[in-house]
């Protein structure tokens, strides 16, 4: 089974504060543990490295987090090519959907894939496309 | 025809035919939980699988199921490691973040509101 794993939750994963944070660390460990393959758009490593870099002023840092992201084996980056921006926009606009979230939804549609997300809207515009649940959702069918 | 109240085997037999029967068994109990999840992923019902494996027993043998649990097991192990040692550094670079912080909204509030 394919998991698409929303940036939400590697970044909650990232410190005790962020909320969720020991739950985001579970889902993954569980996750790869039972070899699920786990997929993520590349446009992933743009979230992580500009969000790691406003919360702390420093360029440096948002690099660092996102290279320990690039070296993770489990994950496959899906390239956000004109065929997936196509398809993004497409349900996008059809789902009324943020464009970062749309990516997100084709990018879990084409790899026929389940999307693990914390963000409620998603899961409910995009629910007649892909199948979503939280980590927490994803953890109780263990 | 009244039923003989002492007759269980009549009673054994007429399940069989008309009902699959019941069982329980004992399994360890995160291979239950590891199963339960990927059967539901994979929208597959618990006893179809169980029932398959019992077959693939009777017609093949052992010999059908042993790439074995210890195999399976360690690899699990494994990868779970493997995540785990990422994690640590990952929870690593997150607190350097942390100490550096110049926004009080976590990172995942940051990033939400980036993506509105």
């Amino acid at each position: 089974m394919k998991l698409v794993i929303d940036a939400n939750v590697w970044i909650a994963a990232r410190f005790p504060s962020e909320p969720h944070s020991v739950e985001a660390g579970r889902l993954l460990v569980e996750a790869a543990a039972q070899g699920h393959e786990l997929v993520c758009p590349v446009l992933l490593l743009a979230e992580v490295a500009c969000t790691a870099a406003r919360k702390c002023r420093d360029a440096l840092e948002g690099i660092a987090l996102m290279r320990q992201m690039q070296q993770l084996r489990p994950v496959a980056f899906l390239p956000l090519d004109d065929r997936a921006a196509s398809e993004a926009a497409e349900l996008g606009a059809r789902l009324l959907l943020r464009s970062a979230d749309a990516v997100y939804v084709a990018a879990t549609k084409r790899a026929n894939g389940l999307l693990i997300t914390y963000d409620q809207e998603v899961r409910q515009r995009a629910a007649t496309e892909i199948r979503c649940l939280t980590p927490a959702e994803w953890l109780e069918r263990l | 025809m009244g039923r003989q109240p002492h007759n269980r085997k009549q009673e054994t037999c007429f399940t069989a035919l008309w009902a699959p029967v019941k069982t329980t068994i004992e399994i360890p109990d995160d291979l239950f939980r590891a199963v339960k999840a990927r059967a539901a992923l994979e929208n597959v019902r618990i006893k179809d699988l169980m029932a398959g494996l019992l077959r693939g027993w009777l017609e093949h043998g052992t010999a059908a199921l042993q790439p074995g649990e210890t195999g399976e097991s360690a690899e699990r192990e494994r990868r779970a490691q493997e995540m785990a040692d990422w994690l640590s550094e990952w929870q690593s670079i997150g607190r350097r973040i942390e100490d550096k912080s110049v926004d009080p909204r976590s990172m995942v509030e940051i990033l939400a509101a980036d993506r509105r």
